[in-house]
């Protein structure tokens, strides 16, 4: 798999781009976006966050192959918002941004709502609380 | 979870229970367990067999834990938008929650459990509500209904193929 990364030849050696990057880059491009609470890592990485280790790539999955980036986001969003162009916002955004900072080729952004929340600065808790209601 | 680590979790938790069980009856006085530990600790053969298993329940434990803690992306969501970009999809739960949110506007209903199922000419939602007996059933499934397909195909760009209401109890309390 390895041999499939890109690779950015110059004068003095090679530029490697780990899939870390893309998906912090990425990560931070989809928060931005209104209508976005947070991004869904799974409980483990939820935890680890709340024990203090912020992980902007967190809910984010990156395949590389050579220079064709194909990214799946997991998102939380706002309640009230038109989930169909929040969406696509972010697919936008994340592509425009992953391309500029890193000259990756991006093919698809793929973003899967995984749950829906109130506000954003409370959203996580407030999801949790909602969760536990549906259950 | 793949299906094999499935298999294996059920055989590690009886595996668990019987140990549960033993801790249980030692606990009670029944000698039963400590004979049975006295003998796997009885002769180096029946050592290295109990090491050995110990080992492997081990690293079986790492490996459930491993599973059980990543993020394993949902692959069962509802198909919202196939565009240039990518694709668009919404989890069963969150199109939940947006019901669960919808209904919260309506006046009279104490409690709402949506069931929802992905059809080929949209979802098919069983809203399971328990209501305040003071008001009309067959009013307020229509205004249930209403809120719920106008919220899913407005904020969720959801196809909504039928809502049914099913009314499982009353409840007056305020």
């Amino acid at each position: 798999m390895e041999a499939n990364k890109p690779e950015f030849p110059n004068d003095y050696g090679v530029i490697r781009i780990a899939d870390e990057v893309v998906s912090t880059v990425a990560g931070l491009a989809a928060i931005e976006v209104e209508g976005v609470v947070s991004l869904s890592g799974g409980w483990g990485t939820d935890l680890v966050e709340k024990l203090g280790k912020k992980n902007f790539g967190k809910g984010i999955k990156v395949e590389i192959d050579n220079n064709e980036t194909a990214i799946d986001i997991f998102l939380i969003i706002q309640f009230g918002y038109t989930i169909p162009q929040v969406a696509e916002t972010v697919q936008r955004e994340v592509k425009v941004a992953v391309e500029t900072m890193t000259g990756l080729e991006v093919t698809t952004v793929n973003v899967h709502i995984v749950s829906v929340s109130m506000k954003k600065n409370s959203g996580e808790d407030n999801n949790l609380l909602i969760e536990m209601e549906a259950e | 979870m793949p299906v094999f680590w499935r298999i294996v979790l059920f055989i590690y938790n009886l595996i668990l229970l019987v140990v549960g069980a033993a801790a249980i009856a030692i606990s009670l006085g029944a000698p039963e367990p400590l004979q049975y530990i006295n003998l796997v600790a009885a002769t180096p053969e029946n050592r290295i067999i109990c090491g050995t298993v110990g080992i492997l329940l081990f690293f079986l434990a790492l490996v459930l834990l491993y599973l059980g803690l990543r993020n394993e992306p949902n692959r069962d969501g509802i198909l919202i938008d196939k565009g240039v970009l990518g694709e668009v999809s919404i989890s069963i739960e969150a199109v939940k929650l947006i019901i669960m949110k919808a209904v919260r506007q309506i006046d009279g209903v104490k409690e709402i459990r949506p069931v929802v199922k992905k059809g080929s000419a949209g979802l098919s939602i069983t809203l399971k509500t328990m209501i305040n007996p003071a008001l009309s059933a067959p009013e307020l499934s229509g205004v249930l209904q209403k809120i719920v397909k106008e919220h899913l195909e407005n904020i969720g760009g959801l196809p909504v193929a039928e809502i049914k209401v099913q009314f499982h109890d009353f409840n007056a309390d305020k």
